[in-house]
């Protein structure tokens, strides 16, 4: 875990930090309303006799113990819940796209944030999933098929490249491509895996660039990783928002029952725009969670 | 290539599994039928608009897929399009018992008492447990041989209660 001593001095409780990262992560799945309500699945949860416990900041979301098969139970199949990690359901609870929007994933697959979306959105509007790889856009088909979702075009295309022929967006997720240290309890080799940081972080402002030129004035943008990393976080936005003084703007996020830290403002001798601190930095032992970075933004200018 | 069907087009599918399945006429509600690629009718919101795209895009998909296209006279639902149906179908539906359900995922026919087998027309019918969808079946002389597809039959990692 000695990748991790870079970040003593920002987590804000390094004891229960290196702690959580020793622990399994738990199984964790949100209800599906077009199919079910959380009764009628906690009803079924109960006959399989499953411990479980409420996700506080996901409606219709349940917890168990790391090993229990809640991706083979009967109401899977049937597309009742889908099983995702519960700090990644946080991004798309936080863009909160409403009915009839016109949304874009612009790193899609394997899909579990557009499929939330696309259930919050009551299968009306639509949401554009995009994905660089096609092998990997093709396992969101099976999602929404399970899970009854009509209201989602699939394509493949580099997100920093989405052009103007797509038109505008009334909201849009960058959960962009990331060093993915905060999957650490699922697999810890990711902190051995080597990353070339700089084509990465360049990606990162890219795509989170483009999602401003997509993103129709008044619309919000989700930018997040699940990477403990300052440089492809706070740093990120620290130059996306530098460049784009007065045209956008970070905004408070808002998601009762959730635990978070506020985002940097300062890393390794460098002041970052006073506002990255409204971003949200989830550590594990904030919510039993892997790690996640999330920031929301919103376009006020052209 | 995305071809959304016709009015008539989407009635020659869809008035066949509404007679069935007993469905309210706006049993399609918001959705419209389309075909993409392959020999299977899709179902997708009606209000989706596809941009042109003038660059490299490639469109990997668009809605669920709801039925497959062959020559029988009532189309087959595929197994997650049955889930869809099931939300609104009023009859040849069967509320499957805990062992049935066990026949059904390993695709084992059963047969059916009297007065279960009288409520059911030959032909397909739509199986649940408790509300779940466990797809489509032919219920023919008063026995039940499931589609429940190979790639979910090991789902069922616990006993129920
Ligand atoms: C963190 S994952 C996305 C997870 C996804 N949002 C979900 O909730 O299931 C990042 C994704 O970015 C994709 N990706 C990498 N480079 C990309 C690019 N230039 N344009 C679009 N997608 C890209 C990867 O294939 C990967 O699927």
């Amino acid at each position: 875990m000695h990748a991790l001593n870079r970040y003593q001095d920002i987590v804000d409780d390094w004891q229960l930090f290196m702690a959580a990262c020793e622990q399994p992560l738990p199984a964790t799945i949100w209800t599906n309303p077009l199919r079910t309500s959380a009764d009628e699945l906690e009803g079924w949860l109960k006959r399989y006799q499953l411990d479980y416990q409420s996700i506080p900041y996901i409606e219709g979301g349940f917890e168990f113990a790391h090993d229990a098969p809640v991706g083979r139970l009967f109401p899977w199949h049937a597309g009742w819940y889908h099983v995702q990690e519960g700090v990644s359901m946080m991004a798309a609870a936080i863009l909160a796209p409403k009915s009839g929007m016109r949304v874009l994933d612009m790193c899609a697959a394997p899909g579990g944030k557009t499929a939330q979306m696309a259930t919050m959105m009551a299968g009306a509007g639509m949401v554009f999933a995009n994905d660089l790889t096609l092998a990997r856009i093709k396992a969101l088909r099976g999602t929404l098929n399970r899970m009854g979702i009509a209201n989602v075009i699939s394509t493949v295309q580099d997100a920093s490249k989405i052009a103007d022929d797509w038109q505008q967006f009334d909201a849009i997720m960058a959960d962009v491509p990331c060093s993915c240290e905060g999957n650490l309890r699922r697999n810890a080799k990711v902190l051995n895996k080597r990353h070339n940081r700089k084509y990465l972080t360049q990606l990162q402002q890219k795509i989170l660039l483009n999602a401003f030129a997509r993103a129709k004035v008044g619309a919000n943008i989700v930018y997040s990783t699940c990477t403990f990393a300052p440089e492809e976080n706070e740093c990120v936005l620290h130059e996306v928002l530098t460049q784009l003084e007065g045209k956008l703007e970070m905004t408070t996020i808002d998601l009762p029952g959730a635990q978070a830290q506020a985002g940097l403002t300062y890393w390794q001798g460098q002041s970052l725009h006073p506002d990255i601190a409204k971003a949200w930095r989830i550590w594990p032992h904030h919510n039993n969670s892997g790690g996640f970075f999330i920031a929301k933004l919103t376009k006020v200018a052209a | 290539m995305i071809n959304w069907l016709t009015e008539s087009e989407a009635l020659h599918y869809s008035e066949p599994l509404q007679k069935r399945f007993g469905m309210a006429d706006d049993w399609l509600g918001e959705h419209r039928l389309l075909r993409f690629g392959s020999r299977r009718i899709y179902m997708a919101n009606r209000h989706l608009q596809l941009p042109e795209f003038q660059d490299d895009t490639e469109i990997e998909g668009i809605g669920i897929s709801l039925l497959r296209v062959h020559s029988q006279a009532v189309p087959k639902p595929t197994f997650e399009g049955s889930a869809y149906l099931l939300q609104h179908a009023s009859k040849n539906v069967l509320a499957l018992t805990t062992e049935e359900a066990e026949l059904a995922r390993s695709a084992t026919p059963f047969s059916l008492a009297d007065e279960r087998a009288e409520s059911l027309e030959r032909g397909f019918i739509l199986m649940h447990l408790h509300g779940v969808s466990f797809g489509c079946a032919t219920f023919k002389d008063a026995t039940v041989t499931s589609y429940f597809p190979k790639r979910y039959s090991h789902y069922n990692a616990m006993p129920l209660t």
